[in-house]
């Protein structure tokens, strides 16, 4: 069976939000930080998932594959303040998802790949990557290949199918930067 | 499948992000989230140092004073000590330079009554116009050339806005101008050289011209005309000279007192018509940059904040009139369709690392077309197989690969490679190119050119108008149209 994630939408979140402020989130505190193979994460990204007749779903930690999406609006700090308050993020993203389209939360993940309650404390990566807030993470199911437990280094890798381009990207981008040192004279 | 109601613990992460290397695609902004608007406060230069600049400086007005009556092509414009109201200063950062700002007035002082627009509303005198104006005395430091100049900044309401509001236009700065302000400002250097003159319109720098000073003469010069500009005849208007002396006490005015004066008409001053001379931007020497009359041109290092030079800085008025944006930047040759270029100074910037995008998309607007930074994120990540975190992480880190900026130009747009800019300007084309700040690569929309060839281009990342050499803009793409 299928399972479907509980919609939100952005007015009670962002009550959630105050509410929970201050609350230690065990997500995030516990990387071991003597794994430098660890990628840090460089953007401050809100995701806001719109969705017909149940509300707005806000994910710091989206994992969804861009084919799914319909529509995708990157709108100005001016309009974010005007829209939606007074988030701080480097990027809003608002999405429309194309029609079916179904996510999972985090806890819906764990239970799917069948995550000891003993290791849901831990840091959790996903495709090695550090999260923001790994609580609000959300993926479309789908786009999770697999689910990595490190008990030695307390963390929960979510390793996605996009991660062969993404190598890929990374490699032509810095060949790139190259390229362009190589062009301007430095 | 049990549906459980799940409770999304949630936490606003207060993380301080990472100053990461932008390379290709952009620079981003290096600010704690947290941060928000907050600007770090910046100090300007110290009443100590400035009155120390005084002191040495006091002799450029005391030659004014032997000149104050001569009949010079550069006839003086105010004579004898000057009362500097060092109480009142403000000392400030704009930009790069550390300024100190205050009250000054001149025992004698010529002013024009300048025939601009603004000013011609009948039951308005001229007296009163200048009766209402005031200066302020602004030294700064330029900390590239460690040189302290000052400069006097006479502010003229027009009378249009004297006729609205009344005479108090006093609190306005050359830091701080009031939303409802409109008139000129006249920039002096201390030797009597007019600089330039600032058209204020509701608070907004709206035009900024170099004025070139004819002698001063009588009325019949003002049906002599120019003999070197037969196509553009001189504008000759009203000179006065006002003495000037320490009235009643006044807390609105400057210095806390009254500052009476008389005014006489002595002559006209004759100007070029800075709206008919084909090009009322020229300078003298535009590649004379220790010139102060040059500090202000972007081939001389200078960059404009985003609040104009004297602009109100702060966000834009929803009310705002429309008809005070400027649209395009400074150059003497730029794209044709100006009213489609971006505005001389915008909010509307780059989110993140997206200046390859939004670029893309001053761009399409300046097609007419609706391509939005979206549209492009989401093609590309499409294409590519992205997440989106994974790919802002790469933009962040190493931007996107030249090839693919390529494609995704051809994508939207008809294309075309150039090695000469100038030339696709004069085509009427924008152009995409690579500069680099600080190491880093950043994209930007190439929109003209200055006379001398320096290249000017909107930075989606600042919402300004910048000037770099031509080779220093690299992999451009000239874009002939949209698809």
């Amino acid at each position: 069976m299928k399972m479907k994630t509980k919609r939100i939408n952005a007015t009670s979140y962002f009550s959630l939000l105050i509410c929970f402020l201050g609350y230690i989130n065990i997500s995030n505190a516990q990387i071991d930080k003597s794994d430098a193979g660890i990628i840090k994460r460089t953007t401050n990204i809100y995701n806001i998932i719109k969705s017909k007749g149940s509300g707005d779903i806000i994910s710091r930690d989206l994992i969804m594959d861009p084919t799914l999406i319909a529509n995708l609006d990157v709108p100005s700090k001016d309009a974010v303040k005007k829209q939606y308050g007074n988030i701080q993020a480097d990027i809003v993203m608002v999405i429309i998802p194309k029609p079916g389209v179904e996510f999972l939360d985090l806890s819906q993940i764990f239970d799917k790949y069948k995550i000891d309650h003993e290791y849901r404390k831990y840091a959790v990566l996903i495709d090695h990557t550090e999260t923001t807030d790994a609580k609000t993470l959300i993926a479309n199911v789908g786009s999770i290949k697999t689910v990595i437990v490190n008990k030695e280094k307390m963390y929960i890798d979510i390793v996605t199918i996009f991660n062969k381009g993404y190598n890929d990207f990374r490699k032509r981008t810095k060949e790139s930067k190259t390229q362009l040192l190589k062009k301007a004279g430095t | 499948m049990n549906q459980k109601k799940r409770k999304m613990n949630i936490r606003l992460v207060l993380s301080v992000f990472a100053l990461l290397t932008v390379f290709w695609a952009c620079r981003k902004n290096y600010s704690n989230p947290l941060d928000g608007d907050l600007v770090a406060v910046q100090k300007g230069l110290s009443l100590k140092e400035a009155q120390a600049f005084h002191r040495s400086a006091s002799v450029n007005f005391k030659n004014a004073d032997r000149q104050v009556m001569g009949t010079d092509a550069t006839p003086p414009t105010f004579s004898g000590e000057p009362v500097v109201r060092w109480n009142k200063s403000d000392s400030y950062k704009d930009g790069r330079f550390e300024m100190l700002e205050v009250p000054i007035w001149f025992p004698k002082t010529r002013l024009t009554a300048y025939s601009f627009d603004g000013n011609k509303v009948n039951d308005v005198s001229n007296q009163a116009m200048l009766a209402a104006s005031f200066s302020k005395y602004v030294i700064y430091r330029d900390p590239l050339k460690n040189k302290i100049t000052a400069r006097i900044l006479t502010f003229m309401p027009d009378k249009a806005y004297l006729k609205k509001y009344g005479r108090y236009a006093i609190k306005n700065t050359g830091r701080h101008l009031e939303k409802n302000f409109s008139g000129y400002i006249e920039m002096r250097d201390m030797k009597q050289k007019s600089i330039l003159i600032v058209r204020v319109k509701a608070g907004k720098v709206v035009k900024t011209v170099r004025m070139q000073r004819r002698p001063t003469g009588s009325k019949d010069r003002q049906q002599e005309g120019s003999a070197t500009m037969s196509s553009c005849p001189d504008i000759c208007d009203p000179e006065y000279e006002m003495d000037c002396h320490q009235g009643q006490p006044d807390p609105d005015a400057s210095g806390g007192y009254e500052v009476e004066c008389t005014r006489v008409e002595v002559g006209v001053f004759c100007y070029p018509d800075p709206f008919c001379s084909p090009d009322p931007w020229e300078w003298p020497d535009p590649n004379d940059c220790d010139d102060p009359a040059n500090y202000y041109l972007p081939q001389c290092g200078y960059e404009p904040n985003p609040c104009e030079d004297w602009g109100e800085c702060g966000p834009e008025d929803d009310d705002e009139d429309p008809d005070t944006v400027i649209y395009g930047g400074l150059a003497n040759h730029q794209l044709p369709k100006t009213n489609k270029l971006p505005p001389r100074t915008t909010t509307d910037v780059q989110i993140g690392a997206t200046c390859v995008f939004k670029t893309m998309e001053w761009i399409s607007k300046y097609y007419g077309g609706t391509t939005t930074v979206g549209d492009i994120l989401l093609r590309y990540a499409q294409d590519k197989g992205l997440t989106f975190p994974q790919l802002m992480a790469v933009i962040n880190t190493n931007g996107i690969p030249s090839a693919d900026v390529q494609s995704l130009a051809t994508h939207y747009f008809d294309t075309a490679s150039t090695t000469n800019l100038h030339t696709s300007i004069n085509n009427g084309h924008p152009v995409m190119g690579t500069i680099l700040v600080n190491g880093l690569g950043h994209e930007v929309m190439v929109t003209g050119y200055f006379t001398n060839g320096i290249m000017e281009y909107f930075d989606p990342e600042t919402g300004t108008y910048h000037s770099k050499p031509a080779n220093e803009i690299f992999n451009v793409i000239e874009i002939k149209g949209k698809k």
